[in-house]
């Protein structure tokens, strides 16, 4: 795909540059991954192959969280490079091993997207092409910015709502959607999370990176509803949620705030 | 303590260091945690037969009555093993991570190997 990033900072700059040896004066073709966590969708695994083939050229891998189910059969069927977990791990790590990969083959940016069916490939070049064009290190598809219909239940919404306003406060700029988990990252972005313990990079790595000065911009996206398969929360997992993500927070805004203070990146 | 509390608490202590022992033979237990509930049984024994060590350990934590400190002195190991264990568990969590993702990894290196070129495309 032919996206470019311009200086979106200097460290992913000289990172591009160097990797391919080029004029760093030159807009350099930016490499990315599309990250694709899959844990027991093997109902509906198919289906988001053939819509990420129809709608982006570029790479993909798809992490298999240590599914129960033929997810994995699914996933080596359709011919996709996978990654897979032998053990579930969540999925807060299910996208930190994509991102450790990432880094590994030297992209410059990745993007999550939910195997669920529940996000739009074809939203990925204009998220991307907002990474590029407001130099961010974080593009947030954001279900809030614009009214998109999108409905939840009650406990859900308010919950979303809260965790807005809260890391709206934290961060000083407007947060509509910080439990997306349709995101593009930089790969300065990458370097800052890599190897942190998170909740499920929501709410978390917005504080994380924006009290450390990295730029966050969110896009309107539209979901659909859910094709195949459940939640991956529980209800024990959903009523733990909303405290997980608070001590997430505080501890990343702690862990933002000392690194400011002794002048160090996260 | 009555001498029929003393006796049951010495008895108790004497018999689980028993049951440690074995379990540590087995394997079941490593030495490490053997050595540290033999040290609370010899702890719990010693303090049931000899008096004058549990009145002192009682007025020391301003207890009124020896079985009242006991008790207290169980509660706090209790609590003391718990945060030991939430932070092995922990740290065995993040080294499972690890060893996951290792693993991972390697089987798509060996998978890919023969395929350098390919990117990871759909």
């Amino acid at each position: 795909m032919g996206f470019t990033i311009q200086n979106p900072s200097s460290e992913s700059s000289a990172t591009s540059s160097a990797s391919r040896g080029s004029d760093a004066s030159s807009p350099t073709p930016a490499r990315g991954l599309i990250i694709v966590p899959a844990f027991n969708e093997e109902l509906g695994i198919a289906d988001i192959v053939k819509r990420i083939a129809e709608s982006v050229d570029q790479d993909v891998l798809f992490v298999n969280d240590g599914s129960a189910d033929r997810t994995l059969d699914r996933l080596h069927e359709a011919g996709v490079r996978v990654l897979s977990h032998p053990v579930n791990l969540g999925y807060a790590e299910t996208l930190l091993s994509g991102i450790e990969f990432a880094l590994q083959h030297g992209y410059d940016y990745c993007v999550f997207l939910d195997a669920d069916g529940q996000h739009d490939p074809k939203d990925i070049a204009r998220l991307v092409q907002t990474l590029q064009n407001r130099k961010a290190d974080v593009v947030i598809g954001s279900r809030f910015l614009d009214a998109t219909g999108y409905k939840a239940t009650v406990g859900r919404r308010t919950g979303m709502v809260v965790f807005a306003r809260l890391a709206s406060w934290i961060t000083g700029s407007r947060i509509t959607d910080p439990t997306s988990g349709f995101k593009v990252l930089s790969r300065r972005a990458m370097q800052a999370v890599s190897g942190k313990v998170f909740g499920d990079l929501h709410a978390e790595l917005i504080v994380l990176l924006a009290v450390s000065d990295f730029v966050i911009v969110e896009e309107s996206i539209q979901v659909s509803p859910r094709r195949h398969g459940s939640s991956m929360y529980g209800v024990l997992a959903a009523a733990l949620y909303p405290l997980r993500t608070l001590l997430a927070m505080l501890i990343a805004w702690l862990e933002a705030r000392l690194n400011r203070r002794n002048g160090e990146k996260p | 303590m009555t001498p029929q509390g003393q006796i049951i608490v010495a008895i108790g202590a004497m018999l689980a260091a028993f049951w440690i022992v074995l379990l540590t033979r087995k394997k079941t237990l490593t030495v490490g945690y053997g050595l540290f509930w033999l040290i609370m049984c010899l702890a719990a024994a010693l303090l049931a037969v000899f008096d004058r060590a549990l009145n002192f350990v009682t007025a020391l934590v301003g207890a009124i009555y020896p079985v009242s400190a006991m008790t207290l002195l169980g509660f706090v190991v209790i609590v003391g093993i718990l945060v030991l264990f939430s932070i092995r568990l922990s740290r065995l969590h993040l080294q499972m991570i690890q060893l996951t993702r290792y693993v991972g990894t390697l089987e798509y290196e060996l998978t890919h190997r023969d395929r350098p070129d390919e990117t990871p495309s759909a």
